[in-house]
């Protein structure tokens, strides 16, 4: 990533992408919280964060936020400043390691063990020669069960006819497993059961591992963060969290999940935040509840673009509000549409970014996001628009609204509106009365 | 949808030149994505065709692996033909998965799909779309080497089957005996347009019209009735001024003595809007259609079948001028009072599904333009049959969509159905016949089976020269495709031999 001097730098002044740790430093802008929460002293990600720095029994949470909100971002600075801090944090990234089509909570259970295997690797922390030999004879369990089948052995490197084996041994044996838990459906299953018939035993040693760790580290607690699981479909989310809240739940150490937003409109939620903490990653607010523009929302966003770019060389006056404006605090989307602009403007040999340039750019937007609405949405669109924002009967055609970017979620209250490129596309088809002072 | 080829372009060689990674989207044609690519790659720069690859589905560990056979120093691959493996919903969620783990290679990801493929991304795969840096769309150009071309749309008219007619008057007889014989003539013209004798059709109204004129005066219903019908067999035979000319004549005494508001007023309009619609004058062609929908929805009331097929003329108009919300929601219109008045099996139902899978397919929205065409098959086979005309004409707009969408195996499936349907239906010398010949031929010479191909193209060119005539636009195409066609296999059979040769 680079800072953008000049239109041809936004290419890479804008990514898509989360801030990685090592981008932070440069162009991580973190004062956003008061415009996303509606209030200075709240901060969901800072909750997370001390309570990780705090011993607890119920230290477990489900992260929640839409796509393009930030968190990961937020989620990524969190862990470097931990870090800093001398805690040890794994990232588990679901996506790279299980077979997001058909999730299961062993799956997590095994990855979680592996994640602080490799936490206890790192920090020279050795495990008590019990748990490793549980651990060892656990595995091996499972490979003769899946022998038993006739189906192969478990090429891990492990020498099972070790009486301890190292910590390095385990943690290969480890890796192994999970390239089997992602790509072999049939081994995959046999391990699941082995975890589920043994469930009890796989949770102590975890709690174990957990504990070295601790204490090698003067009582700074291994953090696991277990990333993509938001882009889990409903049943599927429901089936891994729901059906075993208490197991997922039941660990003295922080472990935070990633969660789909949009299981938090379904009731059965309700029950979860019994067993998990639940925090929602807001959207940065330009505009408040009852119309009009938040102006410190506005502000919070061009502070964090200045930290990407040189603004008043890039953009004409007037532009970047319109952007801000239009994209209702979406940040992806208000990069998206630098980034379309800065194109118009190259060709036009152009070293500003002007409305015109802005306005094709919208164009473009809102052509993408009016394909994922059909007339029988217009309706429940116009009665958003109108002024019901909050209490919202369909839920389910306020999901799809959601996932699909058209309806944007604010917090502070928890409130909707619609996507302002939406809510113009709305009024060209006469389901809106004319803006006053539209300046289209 | 904005598409600007130059700006494209441009902004294709800014990410080559500056991105340091990033997924981004190249919206074009199969054969466009070919020839753009081409002009990129070099040092750093790789394609990998998924329609070569044959790959059954997304998977990220394809994926990757393809990308490890690649130059480590490799930053930006153009990935041709992706929409190829992104039919079933599970490959969109694969797709959104892998989103991470595609960003992480640090390199920049081009995927080339059709509009059809952008438009399942767009709607199916929202965490992989949330990453697309920017998206280039391009527009098919005029080809400079040798790729086939399309065929032009011109209207094909039926031919004129006429013989001669000699009309005589006999202007001694008394007044009533004329009028009959004006009578009989129309009703002689009616069977001879139903026989495509047009030109005599028209000899026999032009006198038919002279004896009210003379006895009625040119202001009288029934001349008007006579120039509304002269107006329809002009508008047959392709003399659409001559028709307008009399229409107007029509409009005019319709107008002044029935009203506005009448429904023999609004077919008139109806009329006018068709003859405007051939001549390509949409504003105009709108502006009557919208008349006589007004007229029909106060006089007959929306669910009268006159007032629906203004509902659909109206979507094909809006369709025309681009105007593509207000196409659908007519065309959606027109479908509703059909299935609620004329119920899931009439032909007409049909018909109003084929026009709205269109507008469907204009916008890229293939998976509602599949469906409706599935639905308008699934009437005209129930209730017209298979032999008929428009189950071979809704089996070819099933062919085109699968060819839009990269479907080329089911798309030949669909054109060989269309072309047996309409040897039956049609004739084996019908125009409609080798306009899916040399679509055929289009495809198999996308795929290089030449020998297909050239089969094809041969069968379009003698029934476009037998049907049309040699110097018609489309049997020159079709001609200079079959020079294309034969200038491929020269070169592959050059190739063949150079390559023997050597070995």
């Amino acid at each position: 990533m680079q800072y953008a001097h000049k239109i041809a730098d936004i290419i890479n002044a804008f990514q898509s992408k989360p801030l990685t740790i090592e981008e932070l430093d440069d162009f991580y802008y973190g004062d956003t919280m008061p415009v996303r929460t509606g209030n200075r002293d709240a901060s969901p990600i800072l909750d997370i964060s001390e309570a990780c720095k705090t011993p607890s029994d119920s230290n477990v949470f489900l992260l929640l936020g839409h796509r393009g909100c930030g968190k990961s971002t937020e989620l990524n600075h969190m862990s470097k400043h931990l870090q800093d801090d001398g805690y040890p944090v794994r990232t588990i990234d679901c996506a790279a390691d299980l077979d997001l089509n058909s999730p299961v909570f062993e799956d997590l259970l095994i990855l979680m063990g592996d994640a602080l295997l490799s936490i206890a690797d790192a920090c020279g922390c050795e495990l008590d020669p019990a748990l490793q030999k549980f651990l060892e004879t656990y595995w091996n369990e499972v490979e003769r069960d899946w022998t038993a089948i006739g189906s192969g052995t478990l090429e891990s490197g492990v020498n099972v006819e070790a009486k301890t084996p190292t910590l390095l041994q385990i943690l290969r044996l480890s890796a192994a497993m999970k390239g089997i838990l992602k790509y072999n459906e049939q081994r995959r299953t046999i391990y699941r059961q082995h975890i589920s018939k043994r469930l009890s035993e796989w949770t102590r040693a975890i709690k174990q591992i957990a504990d070295a760790i601790t204490e090698k580290l003067d009582g700074k607690q291994p953090i696991v963060i277990f990333e993509d699981l938001d882009k889990l479909e409903s049943n599927e989310a429901w089936g891994v969290f729901f059906e075993h809240a208490r197991t997922l739940s039941d660990f003295s150490f922080p472990v935070i999940y990633t969660f789909p937003i949009a299981l938090s409109y379904d009731a059965r939620f309700h029950a979860l935040e019994g067993f998990f903490q639940a925090r929602t990653f807001p959207m940065i607010k330009v505009q408040k509840l009852e119309g009009g523009r938040n102006e410190a929302g506005f502000d919070a966003i061009r502070a964090l673009l200045r930290k990407r770019a040189d603004l008043d060389a890039l953009f004409e006056d007037g532009v970047l509000d319109r952007m801000i404006e239009k994209t209702g605090g979406s940040l992806r989307n208000l990069f998206d549409v630098i980034k379309d602009a800065a194109r118009l403007t190259r060709r036009r040999n152009s070293t500003r970014i002007g409305m015109e340039a802005t306005d094709y750019a919208l164009v473009s937007l809102q052509s993408v996001l009016t394909r994922r609405i059909e007339k029988k949405h217009y309706g429940f669109l116009a009665e958003i628009a109108l002024g019901n924002r909050e209490e919202i009967k369909d839920k389910e055609m306020l999901l799809e609204m959601l996932q699909g970017g058209i309806v944007l979620e604010y917090n502070g209250k928890r409130w909707h509106n619609v996507h302002p490129l939406v809510e113009d596309f709305l009024r060209d088809q006469k389901r809106l009365p004319a803006k006053q002072n539209d300046d289209a | 949808m904005m598409r600007d080829n130059i700006l494209s372009y441009e902004s294709l060689g800014w990410v080559l030149e500056k991105s340091e990674a990033g997924f981004y989207l190249l919206v074009a044609s199969p054969r466009m994505q070919a020839h753009v690519v081409k002009h990129y790659l070099g040092p750093g720069v790789a394609a990998l065709d998924f329609l070569s690859e044959k790959r059954q589905g997304y998977y990220f560990t394809a994926v990757a692996s393809l990308l490890a056979e690649l130059p480590p120093e490799t930053r930006t691959v153009f990935f041709l033909n992706f929409q190829a493996v992104l039919f079933e919903d599970d490959d969109l969620k694969r797709l959104n998965f892998s989103r991470d783990m595609l960003s992480r290679l640090r390199k920049n990801l081009i995927f080339c799909v059709t509009p059809a493929g952008q438009d399942r991304i767009i709607r199916g795969a929202l965490d992989f779309q949330s990453f697309v840096e920017l998206t280039f769309s391009f527009e098919d150009e005029l080809p400079e080497t040798d790729t086939v071309i399309h065929l032009e749309r011109t209207r094909w008219l039926p031919q004129d089957q006429s013989t001669g007619v000699t009309v005589q008057i006999d202007w001694t007889w008394p007044k009533a005996r004329l009028l009959a014989r004006a009578i009989s003539l129309n009703n002689e013209a009616r069977t001879f347009r139903s026989e495509n004798r047009f030109s005599d059709a028209r000899e026999l109204l032009q006198n038919a019209v002279r004896i009210r004129e003379e006895l009625l005066g040119p202001e009288h219903l029934e001349t008007a009735s006579l120039y509304h019908n002269l107006a329809v067999v002009n508008k047959f035979i392709g003399s659409y001024d001559k028709a307008l000319e009399y229409d107007q004549k029509a409009l005019h005494i319709r107008e002044k003595i029935l009203g506005k508001d009448h429904t023999q007023t609004a077919n008139i309009y109806s009329q006018l809007a068709s003859i405007y619609k051939e001549l390509h004058n949409y504003p105009k062609a709108l502006e009557f259609h919208l008349r006589a929908l007004e007229c029909r929805e106060r006089v007959l009331g929306p669910s009268h079948p006159d007032t629906i097929r203004s509902y659909n003329s109206l979507a094909t108009i809006y369709k025309y001028m681009g105007d593509f919300n207000l196409a659908l929601y007519y065309a959606k219109l027109a479908l509703d009072f059909r299935e609620k008045v004329l119920g899931n099996d009439s032909p007409d139902t049909a018909v109003s599904c084929n026009s709205l899978a269109d507008i469907y397919r204009s916008i890229y929205r293939y998976e509602e333009a599949f469906k409706y065409t599935e639905q308008a098959l699934a009437i005209n086979k129930e209730t017209l049959g298979i032999c008929h005309p428009n189950t071979a004409a809704t089996y070819k707009n099933l062919a085109e969509l699968h060819q839009e969408t990269g479907n080329y195996a089911k798309s030949l499936e669909c054109y060989w159905e269309s072309l047996k349907i309409s040897e039956q239906a049609l004739g084996p010398d019908h125009p409609k016949r080798a306009e899916i010949y040399f679509e055929l031929a289009r495809i198999y010479h996308d795929i290089t089976q030449y020998d297909e191909a050239l089969f094809c193209i041969q069968c379009a060119v003698d029934i476009f020269e037998k049907a049309l005539g040699a110097e018609h636009p489309n049997t020159l195409v079709a001609k200079q495709c079959l020079d294309i066609i034969q200038r491929s296999i020269q070169k592959t059979n050059e190739t063949l031999s150079d390559s023997q040769a050597d070995s």
